[in-house]
Parts: structure tokens; sequence; C-alpha cells
């Protein structure tokens, strides 16, 4: 086929109209590549055509092309993360800091009150315990006197010892029955750092002493009073001073006080 | 002449590029999707769809495939015809009372906003009926030669002739 016949048969307009099958579009433009003759009817068929469809045109508006512009300008380029800097900004910052300094201030006066409830109820505590402990001294000195003051008690006085305590005595309350022994100490000296009064139950011919209890803790402070039970049948009480805990028989040397029912 | 650096450019990204190719090309596919769409407004939206889509797969077209005039051809009826058969096109254009490209000479107000030197009219004056309705399917409507062949009941082997004998009367309107 001549260059002639070629562009005679009309492909060309086909081939730009894009009417051809993609086989023979291929085909073709390979042909017009390689023959001059050839391009120039195809850029005259193209130049024809864009004549045509121009005149069909009613008239784009310039926004279509901005907003296009503008279109692809965003598909290419990633959004700018921006930064607010506006006065409301600071307004803002402005009264979360004024918050954040309420929510403070309201925590430490919740911490305060927490304290000051903490320590009136540690306070109450302490009253309450001071009251319980006086109750029960009160309680228990009126168990001795109504124990002093029952017809089965017999008063003894167990003189002091010449050498150790002169002029003094001790008073003992005792109970043969219930087998109870109630000791005022108040009119001995202080036992030394170290020593302590230890009270003996005596039987006579032989003499015989049974330890009936260390003197250590008064029933009432002050009053230096003791109520000793489970006392075995006794002809006389003695006192004597004795290292801290006590002995097994009493040290004679140190006797304080005796006396005999 | 084909643009063949501005497309080579167009494929890189380059956004002058592409401003120069809707410059030289827009008015010719707006033309086209509206001979199709026949609604300026629903035209424009497809012409912007067009754009982007040649924004987006300029580096698909091969000058070893044919003319890139073609290729945007090809992508503007492509649209146009997908936008036709959408739902909300259907809905919106019950009636058209137009078949083809000539449409616009039945309106006067249509010839008045056509501003290019040559206008329709000095184009459809010198087409037959048959070289209108001819062009109009192959060219506008992308129809092969068999389907326009069968449209306009002419034999198969005469569609390639007529149309080039057609086009010509043109061309010495122009040349």
């Amino acid at each position: 086929m001549t260059t002639k016949e070629y562009i005679e048969s009309g492909i060309l307009e086909l081939y730009v109209y894009g009417a051809l099958s993609e086989e023979e579009q291929a085909q073709v433009a390979a042909d017009v590549a390689k023959d001059l003759e050839l391009q120039a009817e195809v850029e005259s068929i193209e130049t024809t055509l864009l004549e045509l469809s121009r005149a069909t045109s009613v008239g784009l508006k310039p926004s279509v092309k901005k907003k296009l512009i503008k279109k692809i300008n965003n598909s290419s380029v990633k959004p700018k993360v921006k930064i607010i800097t506006s006065n409301y900004s600071y307004f803002g910052w402005a009264a979360a800091i004024l918050l954040l300094g309420g929510i403070l201030w309201l925590l430490k006066l919740n911490q305060d009150l927490k304290q000051d409830l903490k320590v009136a109820s540690d306070t109450l505590e302490t009253k309450e315990v001071q009251v319980t402990e006086t109750s029960q001294k009160v309680e228990t000195l009126e168990e001795i006197l109504v124990k002093m003051s029952q017809p089965g008690t017999q008063k003894i006085t167990l003189p002091g010892n010449a050498k150790n305590a002169p002029n003094t005595a001790v008073a003992a309350f005792y109970d043969e029955e219930t087998n109870e022994l109630i000791l005022d100490i108040s009119r001995l000296p202080e036992a030394p750092e170290g020593m302590v009064y230890q009270a003996w139950s005596l039987t006579f011919e032989p003499l015989t002493p049974n330890s009936i209890g260390v003197l250590a803790e008064a029933s009432s402070e002050g009053n230096k009073l003791f109520r000793l039970q489970n006392i075995p049948p006794s002809e006389g009480f003695g006192i004597t001073l004795e290292p801290e805990g006590g002995s097994k028989s009493p040290n004679l040397e140190q006797l304080y006080a005796l006396g005999t029912i | 002449m084909q643009p063949d650096k501005l497309i080579l450019q167009l494929k890189q990204k380059n956004e002058v590029a592409f401003s120069q190719i809707y410059d030289m090309y827009s008015e010719n596919i707006f033309g086209i999707i509206n001979t199709i769409v026949k609604d300026a407004e629903i035209a424009e939206e497809v012409l912007q769809d067009v754009f982007i889509k040649v924004w987006d797969k300029s580096e698909s077209y091969s000058s070893e495939k044919g003319r890139f005039f073609t290729w945007l051809l090809n992508i503007s009826r492509n649209a146009a015809i997908d936008k036709v058969r959408s739902k909300a096109y259907k809905n919106k254009q019950k009636n058209s009372d137009f078949e083809n490209f000539s449409f616009f000479l039945k309106d006067d107000m249509d010839l008045d906003s056509i501003s290019d030197g040559y206008g329709i009219r000095k184009f459809v004056d010198k087409l037959k009926p048959m070289c209108i309705k001819l062009i109009d399917l192959l060219f506008f409507k992308g129809y092969t030669q068999k389907e326009a062949s069968e449209s306009l009941e002419i034999p198969l082997g005469t569609v390639k002739s007529r149309n080039r004998s057609c086009l010509n009367s043109l061309r010495e309107t122009i040349e």
C-alpha cells in the first residue's frame, strides 16, 4: 500500500478518533512514526478535529481551572499541621492554669482538714484510754474498800523493823475464809533501784516463810495498795526487801515489817 | 503539533505543564463531553473528573498507543458515557430534545455564547446530514465502525471512506 492509498483509506481519521481496536491503533502509530507524510496528514486531521470540538464548547468558566489546580495541589501536597497561636489559646492556657491551681488548693485544704481530724481523733482516743484506766482504778479501790469493811476481814498491823524502818507500820487486811490479803505499804520508804518489797506468809515453830507475792505493781498508784490471793494458812506476815524479781527465801537482814495474827 | 515536551513534564507532575495542557485542550474536551451529557453544568463536573484523571494517570499515556489528543478523547468520552448511565443523571435528564453536536444551532442564545471565531454553524453548514451523524457517532460518541454502520444502516466497508470525505469538506473550510 502506498502512502497515498494509506491516507485515502480513511484509517488515519479513525486513528485520531480512537475508533480502531487497540492493535490497529498501535499499528497505525508505528506506521505514522516512520512516515513524515503520514505524520503531516495526522496533524492536519487533528487540527480539524480540535477546531470542530472547540466550536461545540459553550465556554468554560475560569473558576473551573482554579478549582482543578487547587485539587491537584491538595492531592500532591501533604497537609501542614497548623499551630494555633491566637490569643484565644492563651486564654485557654490561663484558664487551665487557674483551674489547676484551684484544684491543688482544694486538695491542700482537704489534706489539712484530714490532718486536723486525725489529731483530734487521736487526742480523743488517748482521753478515752485515760478514762478507762481511771475507772478501772476506781473500781479496784472500791473492791478493796468493800473487802476491808467486810466482817470476816481482820485488820493486822505489821510494825516496822527497828533497824530498817523504825516508827512505821504496814496495814494488812486478812480474810481467812477467802484466803485474801490486802497490804498497804505506803508508809514504807521507797524501794531503791533494782530492789523490790516481797510479802511472806509465816507459820511458827518452826519458822516457815512462804512467798505470797512481789509488791512491784500496786493495784492503785499513790496508795500502794496490794491485793494478794491464794494465801496459805498463816500465823503472821512479813515484808522484806529483795532483788528485783523476788527471792525464794527471805533475806532477814532486810526485814522491814513483821506482824502476827 | 503534539506538545511532547509538555506531556513529558505532565508525567513528572509539573503543575505548570498541567495548566498549559488544560489551556490547550479544555474547551475541546468540554465540547465533547457536553455533546454526550447535554448539560453544561454536568459537563463541567465531568470535565473536572477527566482532568484529575489526566493528572493522576498521565504516566499511562504512551505515544506508541496513539495521539495524546486521542488518549484525552477516550478518557473524556468514557467519563461522559459513565455519567449518562448513572442514576443521578437519568433522574435529572428525563427528556433531551437534541441528537448530535449540531444541537447548538437550535438555540440562538447558545449560538451567541460561542465566542470562537469559527462557530459551529460554519462547520455544520458544510456538512450533509449523513456526515453530521457519522462524525457525531465516530468522533464525539466514540462508536466503532461496526456500531456506526449498524446505527446508520450503511455498509461497514464504506464507513471509513465516507467519514474521510465528510471530514475533508471541513478541512477545506479550515485550510
